[in-house]
């Protein structure tokens, strides 16, 4: 605390210099006057006053170099005195000066520059939460790692305990044609969740739908023409019989065909062989009653999902 | 006469990460019947999600929404599209027209859902064509349409069976100016045949077409102005 | 004999502070004059050195400065004991006495072990 308090005024007493050394001056003056005046009342002869009083003191400017010393923070101010004896030094050697900076400039920077690039690739932490705990899953060829064939993918994010989640990414170049001129640009392909699984929050539209993620489901590339419909009145029930009917015209479309194709290819073999009758008919109900269930059970799951699709997720807009 | 709506502290907001984003801050206004109503502000204030909110497409909000003085914020999402669905007619910013079906098609869109018998329907559709000015173009997809015509689909669509409330997300921003004013004019005849028009737009011209202007900022109300130009800040 | 020792720059501090005690508020030269008094004129004050050692007493918060009027009305920085002060010169008092009586006793003890 004392040595806090000593060395605080110090500091303090380094910028009130000037007014310091007045009072210092003041003071010793005083000293001096008082002293000469005692030298006199003793008897001794005026020129002998002053002298005797000035010798006793041990001189006034020993006396303020000393207290001057004791004032300041002395390391401070030496420091600073042998600073610009320095500079004056570099100054008188301007070649020597500016190759010495030059090559400490060149080496600081580049440090500088290099460390900026590796902390920020190498070792500042991602930007997301729980940064250690996101993994590059490979499969292996001959010992190497490989990507990822799609239903392998599917087939471990299906059967896989170990992941919260496994996300399938994968790159390419495409080209954006927005109004105006088009761009070509690298963008990366990735399966839904990619941002809800690293905790990265989205401000602005969406994330993929789940739904668009399915293999093969075309119904999903639909959600904005199901949001919007439901915007413009559409209810739950609207938007199921739409994708059925969608779907089931599909599968009549498939049907005819097959019928048909059966048919010629019955006909084609009743000729070749012996024995097969052109159309078989408990093959032909089968398949007529089969089919169109089949049809409908695999149309109504993706139609039940569109109709829970949230019309303004679908149609996000600013 | 009730209003037709009313918000109480209307809030939207939403998390990302530890942070709340507000969108909408306590929201509470209320729209009479026959008024015309421009929401103004800077980008980002929360005026296109306000008019979202007003046309029920979004259901993520807090707060208390009485229209026709039904309360919003206590019906069941079907009870919602029905009340919207006969009621408003919303015109998107960015159109949303269904690229699979043709002009025709698209505005018989909405009436298809509201159990109108087809030729009620039929006539209505070419009453609209009629008076937009696009009948030629009835058959057309609205890719083959330019941004300025796929527009005015949308708008006609929006006010193809006068609804009492026509929501407009800028309505003109596509529209070269005569097209811009054409569409303004038709919304003021609306008005004055007694139809509710809640618009968003940043020009001044359009704003002036109405007899109420509401000033949002960062989600707030922050002031609002009647045709007689006396502003007065709201908190 | 009667030769002036230099007084110890340590011990210049305590018989400041002592000084004070005993006079009650003092001038610079008062103080000076003071010491080489009570010394009985065997130790030189040279007097520019106390001034050094009263910035150093104020620093560190056991002496307090004023300026006043000395007797004959002449400008003068006075010097009085602060609370601190008293208390540091009764420690610094103790632990004299204590060091010489230490030093007294092993001087004692080995006249009378030699």
């Amino acid at each position: 605390m004392k040595l806090l308090r000593s060395a605080g005024l110090r500091w303090c007493n380094l910028f009130q210099k000037a007014q310091l050394d007045c009072e210092l001056q003041d003071e010793l003056m005083s000293h001096l006057e008082l002293h000469i005046e005692d030298n006199l009342r003793a008897g001794m002869n005026p020129e002998e006053a002053p002298r005797n009083a000035l010798v006793k003191l041990g001189g006034i400017e020993q006396t303020k170099e000393s207290v001057r010393d004791h004032r300041g923070a002395p390391t401070l101010e030496s420091f600073l005195r042998q600073l610009r004896f320095a500079l004056r030094l570099l100054r008188r050697n301007p070649a020597f000066t500016s190759a010495a900076v030059l090559t400490l400039a060149l080496g600081i920077g580049a440090n500088t520059a290099i460390f900026t690039v590796v902390y920020a690739a190498l070792l500042a932490p991602l930007p997301y939460p729980n940064p250690d705990q996101v993994v590059m899953v490979w499969s292996k060829i001959n010992g190497h790692d490989n990507s990822v064939s799609p239903n392998d993918f599917l087939d471990w994010k299906r059967q896989s305990s170990a992941f919260q989640d496994l996300i399938a990414m994968s790159s390419g170049r495409f080209s954006l044609s927005s109004s105006g001129h088009p761009e070509v640009i690298q963008a990366r392909i990735t399966s839904p969740g990619f941002f809800s699984v690293q905790g990265i929050p989205l401000f602005l539209g969406r994330d993929f739908l789940p739904e668009e993620g399915t293999v093969g489901n075309e119904h999903a590339q639909r959600t904005h023409e199901i949001g919007l419909r439901m915007a413009l009145g559409a209810g739950q029930r609207q938007v199921l019989l739409l994708v059925l009917q969608q779907g089931m015209l599909l599968a009549s479309a498939g049907l005819v065909l097959g019928f048909g194709g059966t048919y010629f290819v019955g006909h084609t073999m009743n000729s070749i062989l012996y024995g097969i009758t052109a159309i078989d008919p408990l093959a032909i109900c089968l398949v007529a009653v089969v089919l169109p269930v089949a049809a409908f059970l695999a149309c109504y799951i993706p139609a039940r999902r569109a109709a829970r699709v949230d019309p303004m997720v679908a149609l996000r807009y600013e | 006469m009730p209003p037709l709506i009313q918000l109480r502290n209307i809030e939207k907001s939403f998390q990302a990460g530890a942070q709340k984003f507000y969108v909408l801050r306590r929201i509470t206004l209320d729209i009479q019947p026959g008024e015309f109503v421009t929401f103004m502000g800077p980008s980002g204030a929360g005026k296109s999600t306000l008019l979202t909110i007003l046309g029920m497409l979004d259901s993520a909000w807090s707060g208390e929404y009485f229209f026709l003085e039904q309360p919003v914020h206590k019906l069941t999402t079907k009870q919602r599209n029905e009340l919207h669905k006969y009621n408003s007619g919303f015109v998107f910013q960015s159109y949303h027209l269904i690229d699979d079906l043709t002009v025709y098609e698209n505005l018989e869109i909405p009436l298809s859902y509201k159990n109108i018998p087809q030729k009620e329907r039929a006539s209505l559709v070419c009453d609209a064509l009629d008076r937009f000015n696009i009948v030629g173009k009835k058959d057309l997809f609205p890719n083959q349409l330019s941004g300025g015509q796929q527009q005015l689909v949308g708008i006609a669509r929006a006010v193809i069976q006068n609804p009492k409330l026509i929501l407009a997300d800028e309505p003109t921003g596509n529209l070269h100016s005569a097209q811009g004013e054409e569409v303004m004019q038709l919304f003021k005849k609306l008005n004055d045949a007694g139809t509710t028009i809640i618009q968003v737009t940043h020009s001044e011209k359009n704003a002036a077409y109405g007899n109420r202007i509401i000033q949002l900022a960062d989600g707030w109300l922050t002031c609002e102005k009647s045709a007689a130009a006396q502003s007065e800040p709201l908190r | 004999m009667g030769e002036r020792a230099d007084v110890w720059q340590g011990t210049l501090a305590l018989m400041v502070l002592k000084t004070l005690e005993s006079m009650g508020a003092l001038h610079g030269y008062g103080i000076a004059r003071r010491i080489e008094q009570t010394s009985g004129d065997l130790l030189a004050v040279n007097y520019g050195t106390l001034y050094p050692a009263l910035l150093k007493l104020e620093q560190e918060g056991y002496i307090a400065s004023e300026w006043g009027t000395s007797d004959n009305n002449r400008k003068a920085k006075y010097y009085k004991l602060t609370r601190a002060g008293r208390k540091q010169l009764e420690e610094e008092t103790r632990e004299w006495e204590q060091t010489t009586a230490i030093v007294a006793r092993f001087l004692t003890s080995k006249e009378q072990a030699s």
